[in-house]
């Protein structure tokens, strides 16, 4: 049954002598066809079949609505991991900032919230980030959605750059950032509710231009009411 | 080859009889009654398959840089990508798809083929349909259906021609000599009598006339999933299981197997489509039978690979290193593996919330598509083209490029795709994560993706070298030409 | 022969049980849904004629490739809500008025079934349309620019005009103004919003934030 042996015999007549694959003898002298043998189908394969039809039998049973037409969630949620405690869980505004800091801010203010000394100024301590002086929780809130440019001035220092909008992030994700930003570093300033962030958001006209710092200045100050007059100590 | 008229003089009755072998002079006869429509379209194949690729690598250097050739209307990635993809698929896969069953329907039934006139006819017609198709989702008159893309007079035109072309080989089943029906029929007669099928309704639910928006969306996913399933897999199941025993000599390891593998992909291969709708707005029970059929293809999967793994095992250890046919088809059956397990896996609602909508789901389909259809077919390709000339490959190197540079091309593409769509799909379900993000995430991915359409293109083009070689010899040697 | 009838009916019989399942079901069930009446008028609402063309604009763009139009239920996952991309997941009855389904398979932007609730400046549409990534840094959205005209300023600004500063900015005494198709387009674009709600949408609705 070794086709190898079939190259020895010379058929004249066989039009496939020379035609081979690869610059090689021919492999295909065999019958163009054959039978199989009638071997079972393994058990184990068997077996398999059957837990799977079984188990498909049950997953249509429990996961499809009645099979109706208008039923279309259908109760996955031991899938989902558990989507009901999700929703439930109340979100840590630090945890989001975090997140969004690590994406977004680092690159200028760094991890340490230094920024760069004469490019980009530090949040550590700044005026700017604990609402102070003439600053307030409105304009920092302004300032994150649609950016910041021009010359300013942050503890003492003067900086000229300007910073991206970033009106794509959610109110929570900014009112996150910016309480992480006020409560870290051994900043202590209290923190910024998303209500708050959508109530600046609501309130500002939308611009295409970045703030500059007069403009800020000659918006009165306003702090976010609950924490103005009682600073909490920045939750560790 | 100037014994061919001689040969052409023997009666065909003695080949009534049981059992096959097929003579040699008789093969020979066949062969040459299929050579000028199984050529044209081989060839038509091919060149729609060269200018896919090259769309595509467009397509994937436009998402490294979104500037490329932007603001261009026909060049825009929204048409180039869907006609890089229909070219893929109806200039490639149906023509050349059709053109392994004609070739293996005729050598299985022992009958030539007649009256190719108007088979070669109907081939120009879908040559002509596609271009003018592609050229009209070029200039904006694109339907937007997934693998639907071509205005319906195009996918009319098509559908008319794919009926011509495919009544020919029922016709020839129907005349056969062979009165037995081997595995690969199975198969190939599937593909055959679906394709008409799938094609002819989805058209006419969603391009032809239009049903009511709220029932396109489970349409649309079976039309995708069963073109996958009814035509890409039982080809080229069809095409290996013919491939291994004509090369190895060794007979098929247990019918009951290739039954079992025949029908449980039957009954699952037109739900699966569903799968693609998880959490989408469809009914319940259908987003669960998605599910669990999609999951239950892993048996067909099994039995065929059981079977074609005993058949190697017990094969010359010798012809697996010499052909380099069986080395594409072990590519292939590799990816069908790999394939089903990985749409397996993002068929678990809880994975596929995660997985769907990003490069996982496409580099699965690649896998399926390039690597198990593709592989598999050349493989077919490498064995049949020096049967239907007469002239054998001329460099064992070139077949090596092509092999090695498709095999790496898509295990790059493939786990590129997979991790990045994986990474992708964790940051999508991380709604701190702005969206913009998420795209720089995927960036390097990209890269290697476009790196590895650039190697499949060159993997192509060493064939396409061979394929040139071998048109020189021809008329070198003054052999009658294909037309 | 007796066998090739016998494989024929059986491939037959294996193969109709998906296309009776899905395609028939779906036509008979899904395909003839029927609006139903919601508190403010006939839901879904139905697109004005304008929007009509600009699904048109919409599927000859392609942007079906890389945009999705579908938000998934709540039990697979909640991250589309989350992402605020809508307030509640999409079902079959959504899709009533469209002449074609854009269900998309691939996310390479945003999901836009609730663009026209997201945002509502046409002219940010155009903006964007233009030159996307002046608009949203980071977008590989490929620029539309073949959508739009250059033309001489008239007297004043046209009021569709694009603000362009960056380096797209026409030259002076020129201004850069949308084509029919992108305002048929943004119109559409503008009126996919689902902000209502319809009897099946699930009765677990997204907690607010």
């Amino acid at each position: 049954m070794n086709p190898l042996n079939d190259l020895n015999s010379s058929d004249a007549l066989n039009p496939e002598r020379d035609l081979v694959e690869i610059n090689r003898p021919p492999l295909s002298v065999n019958p163009e066809k054959y039978g199989g043998f009638f071997r079972p189908i393994p058990l184990w394969l068997i077996a398999i079949s059957m837990v799977l039809f079984f188990w498909a039998g049950l997953y249509l049973a429990y996961y499809s609505g009645g099979f109706k037409s208008n039923v279309y969630n259908a109760e996955l949620v031991a899938w989902s991991g558990g989507g009901g405690s999700r929703a439930a869980a109340p979100i840590d505004l630090r945890v989001v900032g975090k997140k969004v800091f690590a994406q977004n801010c680092v690159v200028c203010h760094q991890e340490t919230g230094l920024g760069i000394a004469g490019q980009y100024p530090p949040l550590v301590g700044s005026e700017w980030a604990l609402s102070q002086g003439w600053h307030g929780d409105n304009h920092l809130v302004k300032n994150i959605l649609y950016g910041l440019q021009g010359p300013i001035i942050v503890k003492n220092m003067p900086y000229n750059n300007a910073m991206a909008p970033w009106n794509q992030l959610t109110d929570q994700q900014i009112a996150g950032v910016l309480t992480y930003v006020r409560s870290e570093w051994g900043n202590n300033g209290s923190p910024i509710s998303p209500e708050f962030v959508a109530k600046i958001r609501a309130s500002t006209p939308p611009r295409t231009e970045a703030w500059t710092m007069s403009e800020l200045q000659a918006i009165p100050r306003e702090l976010y009411s609950g924490a103005a007059t009682n600073p909490t100590p920045p939750a560790k | 080859m100037n014994n061919a008229t001689t040969l052409s003089k023997i009666e065909p009755a003695s080949y009534l009889s049981e059992p096959l072998p097929l003579d040699a002079s008789k093969r020979l006869e066949i062969d040459r009654s299929l050579s000028v429509p199984i050529l044209f379209l081989m060839r038509s194949s091919f060149f729609s398959f060269s200018l896919a690729l090259f769309l595509i690598s467009i397509c994937a250097v436009k998402l490294v840089f979104p500037s490329f050739l932007d603001g261009i209307s026909f060049l825009t990635y929204g048409r180039l990508f869907p006609v890089a993809y229909d070219l893929f698929i109806y200039g490639w896969a149906i023509p050349l798809g059709f053109a392994l069953i004609l070739w293996l329907m005729a050598r299985l039934s022992a009958t030539p083929l007649s009256h190719i006139r108007i088979l070669t006819a109907a081939a120009h017609l879908w040559n002509s349909a596609l271009f003018l198709g592609s050229l009209a989702v070029l200039a904006g008159y694109g339907t937007s259906v997934i693998f639907l893309e071509y205005p319906n007079w195009a996918s009319f035109l098509l559908f008319v021609s794919f009926l011509l072309m495919g009544l020919w080989v029922l016709l020839l089943t129907q005349e056969r000599k062979e009165r037995a029906l081997y595995v690969s029929e199975w198969y190939l007669l599937t593909a055959l009598c679906s394709f008409p099928w799938i094609y002819g309704t989805a058209n006419l639910m969603l391009t032809w006339g239009k049903i009511q928006g709220s029932a396109q969306g489970p349409i649309q996913c079976w039309y995708a999933g069963s073109l996958m399933q009814f035509w890409l897999t039982p080809i080229a199941l069809g095409t290996i299981y013919y491939l291994i025993p004509k090369i190895t000599g060794v007979k098929i390891y247990s019918y009951y197997l290739a039954l079992f593998g025949f029908f449980s992909l039957l009954l699952f291969s037109g739900w699966n489509g569903l799968s693609s709708l998880i959490g989408g707005a469809i009914p319940a029970w259908m987003m669960s039978a998605g599910v669990v059929t999609n999951i239950m293809l892993v048996l067909p999967m099994i039995a065929v690979v059981i079977n074609f793994y005993w058949m190697f095992q017990e094969s010359e250890k010798l012809i697996l290193h010499q052909s380099p046919a069986l080395r594409f088809v072990a590519a292939g059956i590799i990816s069908y593996v790999i394939a089903t397990v990985l749409s397996l896996v993002s068929s678990f609602p809880c994975f596929n919330a995660i997985l769907n909508f990003t490069d996982y789901l496409s580099g699965t389909f690649l896998l399926f598509f390039l690597g198990f259809f593709g592989m598999t077919l050349f493989g077919g390709l490498y064995y049949f083209i020096p049967r239907l000339t007469g002239i054998s490959w001329s460099s064992s190197k070139l077949i090596q490029f092509h092999f090695w540079l498709s095999v790496v091309g898509i295990s790059l593409m493939v786990s590129s795709m997979v991790l990045g769509g994986m990474i992708e799909g964790v940051a999508f379900n991380d709604p701190v994560i702005t969206f913009t993000n998420i795209l720089s995430y995927t960036l390097p991915w990209n890269v290697l993706v476009t790196l590895s359409w650039f190697l499949l293109l060159l993997g192509f083009f060493c064939f396409m070298r061979l394929l040139v070689t071998m048109r020189w010899e021809m008329i070198e040697e003054k052999l009658p030409m294909p037309r | 022969m007796n066998r090739l009838r016998s494989l024929f009916l059986i491939i037959i019989l294996l193969f109709f049980s998906s296309w009776l399942g899905v395609v028939v079901y779906s036509y008979l069930e899904l395909g003839h849904f029927k609006s139903v009446a919601g508190s403010d008028g006939i839901l879904p609402p139905y697109y004005s004629g304008q929007a009509i063309l600009g699904a048109r604009v919409y599927a000859a763009s392609g942007c079906m490739t890389c945009h999705t139009q579908q938000i998934r239920q709540l039990d697979v996952t909640h991250s589309d809500i989350d992402r605020k991309w809508g307030t509640r997941p999409s079902v079959a009855l959504d899709y009533l008025r469209d002449q074609t389904a854009f269900l998309g398979k691939r996310r390479m932007g945003p999901d836009l079934s609730n663009v026209g609730s997201r945002l509502t400046d046409p002219i940010w549409y155009y903006h964007h349309l233009y030159e996307p990534d002046q608009v949203t840094p980071g977008s590989i959205m490929p620029s539309y620019r073949y959508l739009f005209h250059m033309q001489k300023i008239q007297g004043e600004l046209s009021a569709q005009a694009i603000p362009l500063t960056g380096p797209h900015a026409p030259p002076p005494g020129y201004e850069v103004v949308p084509t029919k198709d992108a305002q048929d387009l943004v119109a559409y674009l503008l009126s996919l919003k689902h902000d209502y709600t319809l009897p099946e949408v699930s009765a677990e609705t997204p907690s607010a934030p």
